[in-house]
């Protein structure tokens, strides 16, 4: 009897680690951005692995993006970026296999910027073009998640994820990066060391395990 | 699953609606406060400044007014400035190095100026109290 209950504790401690399906999913958002602005590319995607009420999540993207406000300034910045993190999922007993979760990330990215730009200093009197380059930077943040995803078809959901991003930290080299690849804005007047995020996806579901 | 198909439609649009582009913001930072103070009591000493100029650039700063506080401004073309203080009495010098980091604050924005790592390498006034409580420091002249 004591076997037994040794060996049934066993099996539930080992399957508890087995993920019951996988999801992969694209930045529905992140394509349009794309579409839309000539100058920006960001594409993103992500794998869920599902332990019913539990999420691992893998979250990896590239980003380049030119920002042209010229004579004021040129902004370039190429890179790349992952996530990993777990989610709770708060309708993990829902029928229709609906998916509600709130969660957290770390993140890390790895780019390269360059800005050129033009100084005018009211004092000394002079206006000159100058340029600065962060060559291969890296940076770090966390990120919390709320989630919400439907079933539209079989196994295709719909879902987005809204994103508080803190914390980043990043050694610069010549000038304070303007964005981080995967983390947005770096600093602005109004959010000092924190951002906000968005991501619409489209994602496929494989289970291998009823829910 | 109707009305969860409608939340996640339509509830990232009022998310999206309330971004929006930060203001711009013009640092002050690239000045270096000089404040005259008595060598006796420690209080605040007006001082006849004649003029004030650096060794980097033509031009007098201040003309021949009571000054209690001078502000000597930082170049981002240099990452080291010295400034000449004539005052009726003598000519002294303050040297200070830096670093310049270029910072863009909005895509609307001009690209601000930052210093940082602010030091005085060298001086030659008589006594000097240089408080690095505050960056860039400020620099406290007793007479």
């Amino acid at each position: 009897m004591a076997q037994n209950q040794e060996k049934d504790t066993t099996t539930f401690s080992l399957t508890s680690f087995v993920p019951q399906g996988i999801k992969f999913g694209v930045d529905g958002f992140g394509l349009i951005r794309t579409g839309i602005n000539p100058n920006l590319t960001t594409i993103e995607g992500k794998a869920e692995f599902d332990f019913k009420k539990y999420i691992g999540v893998f979250e990896t993207g590239v980003y380049t993006n030119t920002i042209d406000s010229l004579p004021k300034y040129r902004y370039n910045i190429s890179g790349s970026f992952f996530k990993i993190g777990i989610d709770a999922n708060l309708l993990h007993k829902s029928e229709d296999k609906s998916v509600f979760t709130f969660g957290l990330r770390y993140g890390r990215a790895r780019q390269t910027d360059k800005l050129q730009y033009r100084i005018n200093d009211p004092v000394y009197g002079f206006t000159d073009n100058l340029s600065a380059v962060n060559s291969k930077i890296g940076g770090g943040w966390v990120e919390m998640v709320v989630g919400l995803q439907v079933e539209i078809f079989n196994n295709l959901y719909l879902g987005y994820s809204a994103r508080y991003k803190l914390g980043l930290r990043f050694k610069q080299q010549e000038f304070v990066p303007f964005e981080m690849a995967g983390y947005g804005r770096t600093e602005t007047v109004s959010q000092k060391n924190s951002t906000w995020g968005f991501n619409y996806y489209l994602l496929y579901s494989i289970q291998w395990e009823g829910k | 699953m109707h009305k969860k198909l409608l939340l996640v439609v339509f509830l990232p649009l009022l998310f999206i609606s309330c971004l929006e582009e930060p203001e711009c913001v013009q640092l002050n930072n690239n000045y270096i406060k000089v404040s005259f103070k008595s060598a006796t009591d420690g209080t605040v000493l007006p001082v006849l400044v004649d003029s004030v100029f650096s060794e980097e650039y033509i031009g007098n700063f201040y003309k021949g007014t009571d000054e209690t506080d001078v502000y000597l401004p930082l170049s981002p073309v240099f990452q080291q400035m010295s400034f000449i203080l004539q005052t009726p009495y003598k000519r002294d010098t303050v040297q200070v190095s830096y670093n310049y980091l270029p910072k863009l604050y909005g895509t609307q924005c001009e690209v601000s100026a930052m210093y940082q790592n602010v030091e005085i390498t060298k001086i030659s006034f008589d006594s000097l109290k240089i408080n690095v409580d505050q960056i860039p420091p400020n620099v406290q002249v007793y007479y």
